[in-house]
């Protein structure tokens, strides 16, 4: 700004006539701004597509076992070929889909919501509650997430809900941490000033003022958790942990096809592959996702 | 040294974390639905005697604090308690199995130290060009990428293909042994190497923009004299730290990686415990695990303090 | 050395940033040189343009950069490393940013000197702790193996000057060299520069926003305002009898000890968008002045009085009323 003093408009004197260009502001259209974005939604809405429809358009049952036709490659018949029961890979990574899907689904809302709301009460508040939560975090964090995670599992059983129980108890630390730095930093602003002084009910400054604002690096965050909590379901279940057969699971497959990994490797390859595709589509989503919330230089 | 009184600090503030993780580890093991001695013997070895040992050893008749106290006892005598399934203590089996862990680790740790240098210097140094928008790409694929199937896929590739390395095992002898362990710290490494590189890279872009990057080359330093003297210093100190955080993602992973490789170290332990229901092994593992990642979190803090001379000791 | 013409755009996604557009000055020898304007209308960029210090992926520059002979911004990366920091140096900003905190003070002087002069290590230890002297640190035997965040501000910003000075520049880019300072510091290393200056007989080019610093060291001074150089003078006639609104207009934005009563005057408005600049003179949509023919092209820089240039289309009018004595400012009639 002018130097000394600030940029107080006054009131321009004398036929100041500007001219200035009416800035007709062209912007790139969103698939040349933020590829990213756009080819992850694609790919994302592909994957779910393909995990809700196709199931209902496989050509077989996926539990279907067909022992005379066990062990091929892929044919014709068998785009993907069959595994050891004779059943239909494509049928049963359709359905899989469904299962991991929703595996990333679970394992991301629970400790979204409950470690975005005790990050938010830890940041807001301060404390003994932010102490308290802190400490908490720190000692959770100490365990490798797999170990502890495993261990979790291991004591309460094998199986989704279990599998659902352990990451909650689990995962909302990072939600928590994330929130919380946020908030921390949010709290301070001016217009939460303004609404004290005003007198609005924290629980409202927070809902409808604060929330917003801070909730968006968890949700860049949740995409890349959603990526990783597959892929944890996917190990559980290729350890015998997780989801338990007959229901197809990626992981799973992949466990089934090991013993064959010499000779028929697409067993054990192809499931894999889903994974990764299902890896890529959200993590460029999420991307662009993080490219699109941040807020313009 | 003058570094002692910081490592005695840094000990002092971890006591409370450390009573924290035999807290946790405690109460994990009270997760086991239904009655607990029972569970953990299953229905072959649920004799009256094994029935009473273990209510005596864990204390389940007595309040929770006081079973508390006991396990708390236990531990700091050393006793993690014995193997249902081995004739051992856990100590004794977790000691026998730590040498190829920490191998394990520290072979995975050269690695990835070794690939993420170079990758995460070419894509920073080129920032939006070819090799960075190669590399970030690489990102996509690795960070969804399960450990397990990329062992497997290697594990095609490279043993059963290509016969360059064996399939799975220890070895005998440390020549041997780093023959052996090669697939499996590589894995770990791939696996890694998505946010450590990222992390990286973003490092070393912020580092670049720096000013003094900027004064030397005013001065008219050689560009390679610049990276290395002026660039390099940093990133290293990034290095440990990024490392250091991804600690805990590390030795995740070689559960998984011992498994597949069947290398025979503390992941291999933990989940052949699972399977058998081992709860003492399950319980002790745990507790390993966490001090292991602590104790590598400490040695990161001090190998930074080392390094960085804005570090004090105070 | 002489600049021609030189410009310095930004490709950004949301357009061409014209950063330094059709700069031109000439800069003698032992003389200082001011570079003066409000944050972002180019000074600084002007400044690393000088040396191509400027990212060439998103910047182009173009224009000439004469000196000794040679066009700087012709030349190829590695004679235009001979030139930095032996015939040219740097003296930037923020000093905490520009020494690299993990490397030793002393050997980030002597960095240079074994770089361009082929001097042996005890040797550059040596001169360097005769440059820590030289620019006024106190202790340089037990300072020299200190770190940057060991030394107070002032401390740190001569050890930059130290640096700048090691191998006898014949000129030297100050880059707001106080502006991250304390004000009693700030006048301490503007004599320190000033006098170094005397002694080894160098140009300054001295960038800054600060108005007071140029009048204390500036033989001759350069306005400049969204990318362009708007007036250039002498410094005490610029002072004295500005032929340019807005330098006129900075000038009036200054509490002035003297007069007590008159009202501290800003310039209404606020600095162009540097993608799409107003047209014609960019200072028209904040000009007193301002009239039809101001739209409609940019005015050229041009000579209105001996060694007095102004690239205003009205120069005259502030010239009359400095004639007449009149103080007030033009601007808003009160």
């Amino acid at each position: 700004m002018t130097s000394a003093a600030g940029a107080a408009p006054q009131p321009l004197a004398g036929p100041a006539r500007s001219s200035e260009a009416t800035p007709i502001r062209r912007r790139l259209p969103l698939w040349r701004r933020n590829p990213s974005l756009v080819l992850g939604s694609l790919l994302i809405a592909l994957i779910v597509g393909a995990s809700l429809i196709g199931p209902l358009l496989m050509p077989y049952d996926p539990d279907a076992q067909d022992l005379l036709h066990t062990l091929q490659g892929p044919t014709v018949n068998h785009l993907l070929g069959t595994d050891s029961l004779g059943r239909d890979i494509l049928s049963r990574m359709l359905s899989a889909g469904r299962v991991d899907l929703q595996i990333g689904f679970f394992c991301v809302s629970f400790p979204f919501v409950i470690g975005s709301l005790l990050g938010c009460l830890a940041g807001y508040y301060g404390g003994l509650l932010d102490t308290i939560i802190m400490r908490v975090i720190d000692i959770v964090v100490a365990f490798p997430f797999f170990v502890l995670i495993l261990a979790i599992v291991a004591m309460l059983g094998p199986g989704l809900v279990n599998l659902y129980i352990a990451v909650g108890l689990v995962s909302w630390i990072s939600y928590a941490r994330i929130v919380r730095g946020e908030m921390l930093v949010a709290r301070q602003s001016e217009f939460v000033l303004a609404a004290k002084v005003i007198g609005y009910h924290d629980a409202r400054i927070i809902a409808r003022h604060l929330l917003p604002n801070v909730i968006t690096p968890a949700i860049v965050f949740s995409m890349s958790d959603f990526v990783l909590d597959i892929a944890l379901g996917a190990s559980l279940s290729f350890f015998g942990l997780g989801v338990q057969p007959p229901t197809p699971e990626w992981g799973l497959m992949v466990s089934d096809g090991r013993v064959f990994l010499t000779t028929n490797w697409w067993i054990a390859t192809f499931p894999g592959l889903a994974i990764v595709l299902v890896g890529v589509a959200f993590s460029l989503f999420g991307d662009g996702l993080a490219d699109a919330l941040r807020p313009p230089s | 040294m003058n570094r002692l009184p910081y490592v005695g600090k840094r000990l002092l503030q971890m006591i409370p974390v450390l009573i924290g993780i035999t807290i946790v580890t405690f109460l994990v093991v009270r997760l086991i639905p239904g009655n607990p001695a029972l569970v953990m013997l299953g229905p072959k070895k649920a004799t009256p005697e094994n029935i009473a040992a273990i209510n005596h050893h864990l204390g389940l008749d007595r309040p929770l604090p006081v079973q508390y106290l006991v396990f708390l006892g236990n531990l700091v005598h050393g006793d993690l308690g014995s193997s249902f399934f081995f004739q051992e203590s856990v100590l004794q089996l977790v000691w026998e199995k730590v040498p190829a862990t920490l191998f394990l680790l520290l072979y995975a740790t050269v690695l990835s130290v070794l690939l993420m240098l170079p990758m995460g210097l070419l894509a920073a140094l080129n920032k939006d060009r070819l090799p960075d928008q190669v590399i970030r790409a690489t990102f996509l694929f690795g960070l969804g990428m399960p450990s397990f199937w990329l062992g497997l896929v290697l594990i095609l590739a490279l043993s059963v293909n290509l016969h360059l390395f064996p399939v799975s095992g220890y070895g005998t002898n440390p020549p041997d042994q780093i023959w052996h362990l090669f697939l499996p710290a590589l894995t770990i490494a791939i696996s890694l190497a998505p946010i450590l590189v990222r992390s990286l890279r973003n490092s070393l872009i912020d580092t670049l923009r720096l000013d003094h990057v900027l004064m030397a080359r005013a001065k008219g330093l050689r560009e390679r004299r610049v990276l290395v003297r002026h660039v390099m210093r940093n990133a290293l100190i990034s290095t440990v730290t990024i490392l250091g955080i991804n600690i805990g993602f590390l030795i995740g992973s070689t559960v998984v990686i011992e498994n597949i490789f069947a290398v025979p170290g503390l992941g291999y332990l933990m989940l052949t415990a699972i399977s058998t229901r081992d709860y003492p092994i399950v319980q002790g593992l745990t507790l390993i695990f966490a001090l292991l990642v602590i104790a590598v979190n400490l040695l990161t803090d001090i190998t930074y303090s080392l390094l960085d001379p804005r570090v004090t000791y105070d | 050395m002489r600049v021609e013409d030189l410009r310095t755009h930004f490709v950004t996604p949301s357009g061409v940033v014209r950063a330094v557009d059709g700069v031109s000055f000439e800069v003698a020898a032992g003389e200082t040189f001011g570079l003066v304007g409000e944050s972002g209308c180019g000074k600084s960029v002007t400044c690393r343009s000088l040396l191509r210090l400027v990212p060439e992926p998103p910047a182009a520059i173009s224009g000439r950069v004469l000196f000794e002979g040679r066009d700087l911004l012709a030349l190829p990366r590695s004679a235009l490393r001979t030139v930095r920091g032996r015939r040219i140096a740097m003296v930037f900003q923020d000093p905490m940013t520009a020494l690299n905190p993990v490397i030793r003070v002393g050997d980030q002087i002597a960095e240079v000197l074994r770089e361009h002069q082929d001097v042996t290590r005890r040797q550059a230890r040596a001169r360097a702790l005769e440059l820590m002297g030289l620019v006024g640190i106190p202790a340089p035997r037990e300072r020299i193996d200190d770190y940057p965040h060991q030394f107070s501000g002032g401390m740190r910003q001569r050890v930059v000057i130290a640096i700048a000075l090691a191998c006898n520049p014949r000129l030297l880019l100050a880059d707001e060299p106080t502006t991250a300072l304390d004000v009693t510091i700030q006048d301490q290393i503007l004599k320190l520069l000033l006098r170094l200056q005397q002694t080894l007989g160098m140009s300054i080019v001295l960038v800054t926003h600060d108005l007071a610093i140029v009048a204390q060291t500036c033989h001759r001074v350069a306005v400049m305002y969204a990318g362009t150089i708007v007036e250039q003078a002498a410094t005490d006639t610029l002072l004295a009898a500005p032929r340019h609104p807005y330098t006129r207009g900075l000038l009036d934005s200054l509490p002035n000890v003297r007069e007590r009563s008159r009202y501290l005057q800003p310039i209404p408005g606020a600095p162009p968008d540097l993608v799409r600049p107003p047209s014609g003179c960019r200072f028209h949509p904040r000009c007193p002045l301002v009239a039809d023919a101001c739209v409609r092209e940019q005015p050229p820089l041009r000579q209105v009085a001996p060694d007095h240039l102004s690239a205003c289309l009205y120069h005259d009018r502030l010239a009359e009323r400095a004639a007449a004595g009149s103080s007030s400012p033009i601007g808003v009639q009160r």
